[in-house]
């Protein structure tokens, strides 16, 4: 059996709490497998653009679908191309990406190529007629992610971004849980992705550094923001179903002070309307509390990563216990002029519920990809997924240009498009 | 070294002394259901409770006897 069949049979099951209605109202881009059906037989011809790591991780999904052929490979690394063909030995090899634009036996394209060359390779992939998988971040600029947002609108093609999250079972299962109000009010989302490593690859065959190593240099990437941030901000704005109105933020080089020009210590405040706060944290050289989001509500706590929730309300303890803990406090209570509320509020130790029934359903990378051959078969974009992606490249971008000028910055209106609470002008 | 003897009448005051210890740790507990709000299957559940606490109980009133039958043995000298 197909595994992406099987896949989307498991996290169906997995989902068993809700009714299809509801995930498709928490996640409409899962409307991409309505037609799944019709489509067996069909195949989408897929190039890959830039079949480095992200790449080949990519492609060790996409060659398992029945209804992906990769076709075409382009990239100007050949260890990245001898790699990648040993998963696609039939594809066609280019080293220009214009030459692999110009053939017509290619429905799509899988960019994933460094930050910096997205613009360009997404806007000419539309204009050849391509539908268009890009890694995340859109682009490098907000003005360019902008161009490519619009592109898009206009081209008629299927547009993804590499925002796995969207298709994360313990994800969808988070928000459902925050969008029919069973966790209370939504207070703040703390995000946090900290790791103790310098980020860098190791050097083949004299390749630059900038090209093995191009996240750490200022003019290919945007580091931390665009790398990683942009996953968690998603969240942020998925949970709310809002887009932040200002980011603060600060950034530094505090620990990795070898060549390299991307801040390695980050945080950033994005602020809603209503006064809730999304958090973001980067720390390069301490992974203790590793990588998590936490969405904090008035009844309960959701940690995405751990796939668990913790509600506030823990049980009480037996009347009896609590009886005598109470006649204690009257006998023995040291200091009956001040309550509790002095007392430091130590973390709850609460072990919490998980998410879902059953684990290993991967990082929703797989069900992105499937869904993204449907689209490109039945030609039809999935409601959101383009938008919430567009939003997310932009407000890593604010949050890191927020660093740069160390000022509060405003959603910029000529950047707005219509959608949740943001309007295009 | 003497053997103690422990009369029938002593084991019966005892635990009749142990029983009502039970009884109120017992009726305690339906008393701080009702208040507390808690499921009335506390009643089964504490009874683990219930008898540690009758049993705090029982020493707590054992300890007075011994006080009372020490200071009347110094005063009847």
């Amino acid at each position: 059996m197909p595994m992406d069949t099987i896949e989307r049979r498991q996290f169906l099951k997995n989902m068993g709490m809700i009714s299809g209605g509801v995930l498709l109202a928490t996640s409409p881009w899962f409307s991409a497998f309505s037609d799944n059906k019709n489509t067996v037989g069909s195949v989408a011809r897929i190039g890959i653009i830039g079949p480095g790591s992200r790449g080949q991780l990519l492609m060790s999904f996409l060659v398992q679908n029945p209804k992906v052929e990769i076709v075409a490979l382009c990239d100007v690394f050949q260890p990245s191309i001898d790699e990648a063909l040993k998963m696609a030995p039939k594809a066609k090899v280019y080293r220009e990406y214009q030459k692999l634009l110009e053939d017509k036996n290619i429905d799509a394209v899988v960019i994933a190529t460094p930050l910096c060359l997205h613009y360009k390779i997404v806007i000419d992939a539309f204009d050849a007629g391509k539908h268009v998988f890009c890694e995340k971040s859109i682009a490098y600029t907000m003005d360019e992610t902008y161009q490519i947002y619009q592109k898009y609108k206009s081209s008629n093609k299927v547009f993804f971004v590499g925002q796995q999250r969207l298709f994360d079972p313990k994800y969808i299962k988070a928000m459902e849980m925050v969008h029919s109000g069973e966790m209370g009010v939504l207070s703040g989302i703390r995000s946090f992705w900290h790791r103790n490593n310098d980020w860098r690859r190791p050097i083949v065959e004299s390749a630059p550094d900038k090209q093995i190593n191009w996240r750490l240099y200022r003019d290919c990437s945007r580091g931390i923001m665009t790398e990683l941030a942009c996953h968690q901000l998603q969240i942020g704005t998925w949970a709310m179903r809002e887009i932040p109105n200002k980011v603060m933020g600060h950034g530094a080089i505090t620990f990795w002070k070898e060549k390299r020009e991307v801040y390695d210590n980050v945080s950033c405040i994005y602020s809603f309307e209503n006064g809730v706060k999304l958090n973001f944290d980067s720390v390069l050289s301490n992974k203790f509390y590793g990588l998590e989001e936490q969405i904090l509500c008035s009844k309960g706590t959701i940690e995405t990563e751990k796939s668990k929730y913790y509600f506030e309300e823990i049980p009480a303890a037996p009347a009896f216990l609590q009886m005598i803990n109470d006649f204690e406090n009257a006998i023995f209570g040291t200091l009956p002029f001040a309550g509790t509320s002095w007392v430091p509020e130590t973390a709850n130790t609460n072990a919490g519920h998980y998410l879902l029934e059953e684990k290993g359903y991967g990082d929703g990378t797989s069900l992105m990809l499937a869904a993204f051959a449907e689209s490109v078969i039945t030609q039809k974009q999935p409601q959101m997924i383009a938008e919430e992606s567009y939003y997310a490249t932009q407000l890593s971008l604010l949050g890191h240009q927020a660093m740069e000028e160390e000022k509060i910055l405003f959603f910029p209106e000529e950047y707005k498009i219509d959608y949740l609470n943001h309007k295009s002008i | 070294m003497k053997d103690i003897i422990i009369s029938k009448k002593r084991i019966n005051i005892e635990l009749k002394t142990w029983f009502i210890c039970f009884l109120v740790a017992f009726l305690c507990n339906i008393v701080a259901i009702v208040y507390y709000q808690s499921p009335f299957i506390e009643i089964l559940t504490s009874l683990g409770y219930v008898l540690l606490f009758s049993l705090f109980m029982y020493s707590f009133w054992s300890g007075v006897q011994i006080v009372k039958m020490l200071v009347i043995k110094i005063f009847k000298k």
